[in-house]
């Protein structure tokens, strides 16, 4: 069942299996089961996702501290196919838990951009509580720092993207299927002002590369 | 600068300039605000500061002496002076306001200013526009008709005098701000008096609910003070719907956890409050206070300038490094979980004081939204956290 499901989202997806990366539960997530199915509620933002009995699994074992193959390992050795027959299949999934807040990656972020900035991909500050409030915008809050900043709606939607690690080419790219009527230059001149401007700020931060 | 939704006026530059001589716990003194006169030719209904009514000249005394005030900008400059806000009473009756204005731009300060605009002719207007550094006026009106505003105002002609001295410091070249102080008998009337601001050529309208402080005691008193619910309600509309339909900046002071996102983003800011750190009030008599409460409360006055060290007041009045420690925090109350409180600062400390006998502590809007269980739960700092992940 398990390898099924999974296969079915690989299919969609076409990911590639990064067998290092390790992830966890954001801060704010909280799950109440219902059976077959699970409720994740994200706190800060007040939003649901609901996810299957399969995921809810790998949830269990995204402790920050299993990497992808060992998830797939603990997989295979209760479902019957092989670890690196799953392994794309628990990537895929994680993947799209991360896209939608429910788990952070492990990962170094710095503050500084490196030269090569085509190649730079930035990710949310795991320590800044995302609060929007009904569909004008949102407050970013680091408690940790005591630095707030209010976004506007498009803001919203880059912060939401920028929950998985993204190039500033990629979320111009997301941007324009949002705002079709924005010249893609107007789009990419503001993205680019808006991710100097909080990496500046840390609240987002830049995924250092594996040396 | 056109529009200031603080009570300071301290732009960013100015709040960040460095500091010369001072020690290390102890603040940049930014901004004098300068009651120069202790006295008003107008007897406003709802005064907080509640000056003398004076029909011709000031009595001496109740003037900032202008040797000492010289004084005062030589010695708060090394701290850090850059600015100053004249005001009062009504700043433009004392006997030497022009020198004073001018005094100040030669040594370099930013100037703001808050006047009833009633004393105010086209060469005064001019040489202020022209020959000082005022960057920023407010006028005070509190309805576009006139027989209301001179009921607030408790002087008959107090509209036409204060718009035509308005209009001359538009001739000259300023946008200024008008401040309407609301109540219950106004409030219908602030529409009409956005358009009366455009069509005057206003840069800004802000909107301050009367306080129950000074001569606004006894307008709560009798009920005509806005409640809870009105304030809000009143903010909200100013900062929504009107400010959707006027291309004039509008605002109103209230704590940033008050106001929607949408309404944040307006304004352009993060909700920073008072600047009160950075601020020192010299009143009329010469009094250092902390602003223009030292007035009506001897506890919140200094010292004496000519007197007492304003040096020494500055960096060691044990009223004023108390207030310093209680703004590092932690804040009192529902601040103490508001991700504002860095910002805010409880708002204003004045208005806190008359409602709680304490400088830091939290604001009456936001005690009474705590009490109600309507403080929004987004701006909790814990919000968001209470909810153990399974």
């Amino acid at each position: 069942m398990l390898t099924e499901r999974l296969e079915t989202m690989s299919k969609q997806m076409d990911v590639e299996a990064e067998p290092t990366l390790r992830f966890c539960l954001r801060q704010d997530v909280g799950i109440e089961d219902f059976g077959a199915r699970s409720l994740v509620i994200l706190c800060d933002s007040l939003q649901l996702r609901e996810i299957n009995s399969q995921s809810r699994k790998l949830l269990a074992l995204a402790d920050g501290q299993r990497t992808l193959q060992d998830m797939a390992l603990e997989v295979a050795s209760e479902c019957g196919p092989s670890a690196s027959e799953l392994l794309a299949h628990v990537t895929e999934a994680l993947l799209q838990m991360e896209q939608q807040g429910i788990v952070r990656r492990i990962v170094k972020l710095i503050s500084e951009r490196p030269d090569n900035m085509n190649k730079t991909k930035y990710l949310v500050n795991p320590d800044v509580s995302f609060r929007p409030e009904d569909d004008d915008g949102a407050i970013l809050f680091n408690a940790d720092t005591d630095s707030l900043e209010v976004i506007n709606p498009v803001a919203v939607e880059i912060w939401t993207f920028l929950a998985a690690p993204h190039t500033q080419a990629e979320v111009t790219a997301h941007l324009c299927e949002v705002c079709a009527d924005v010249p893609r230059e107007q789009v990419d001149q503001d993205v680019a002002e808006f991710i100097e401007s909080l990496v500046k700020k840390g609240f987002i931060g830049v995924v250092e590369e594996p040396s | 600068m056109d529009a200031v939704d603080t009570c300071d006026g301290l732009g960013e530059e100015i709040k960040s300039s460095p500091v010369l001589d001072l020690p290390p716990d102890v603040p940049a003194l930014r901004m004098f605000y300068l009651y120069l006169s202790a006295g008003c030719n107008l007897h406003c209904r709802h005064c907080w500061i509640t000056p003398t009514f004076v029909n011709g000249k000031p009595t001496p005394g109740e003037c900032i002496d202008f040797d000492l005030l010289k004084a005062a900008v030589a010695e708060a400059k090394p701290m850090g002076l850059v600015a100053a806000k004249l005001t009062g009473g009504e700043p433009v009756l004392h006997p030497e306001f022009l020198q004073i204005a001018d005094f100040l731009t030669t040594e370099g300060l930013d100037i703001t200013m808050e006047t009833n605009a009633t004393l105010i002719d086209q060469a005064m207007a001019t040489h202020l526009r022209e020959k000082t550094k005022l960057t920023h006026v407010a006028v005070s009106l509190d309805s576009p008709d006139a027989e209301q505003h001179d009921r607030f105002r408790g002087k008959r002609g107090a509209f036409d005098d204060a718009v035509r001295g308005f209009g001359h410091l538009v001739s000259a070249g300023f946008r200024p701000q008008i401040i309407m102080s609301v109540d219950r008998e106004n409030v219908e009337r602030i529409e009409a008096l956005i358009e009366l601001a455009i069509s005057l050529g206003a840069g800004s309208v802000k909107f301050n609910p009367v306080m129950p402080s000074g001569r606004g005691i006894e307008i709560h008193r009798q009920g005509q003070g806005l409640g809870f619910d009105e304030q809000l309600a009143l903010t909200h509309r100013i900062r929504g719907e009107l400010q959707d339909r006027y291309p004039i900046h509008l605002s109103s002071m209230v704590p940033p956890a008050m106001v929607t996102v949408r309404e944040l983003l307006r304004s352009g800011g993060d909700g920073a409050g008072c600047n009160v750190r950075h601020i020192l009030g010299i009143l009329g008599t010469g009094e250092m206070a902390l602003c223009g409460i030292g007035r009506n409360l001897p506890e919140l006055g200094f010292g004496m300038l000519g007197k007492d060290s304003l040096r020494e007041v500055w960096t060691a009045h044990p009223t004023l490094s108390r207030m310093r420690q209680d703004m590092a925090g932690p804040f009192p109350g529902v601040c103490g979980d508001c991700l504002h409180a860095g910002r805010c600062l409880t708002h204003c400390l004045a208005h806190n004081y008359e409602a709680t006998g304490k400088l830091v502590s939290v604001s009456p809007l936001c005690a009474e939204a705590e009490r109600r269980g309507q403080f929004p739960p987004t701006r909790r700092i814990s919000w968001g956290r209470s909810h153990p992940s399974t």
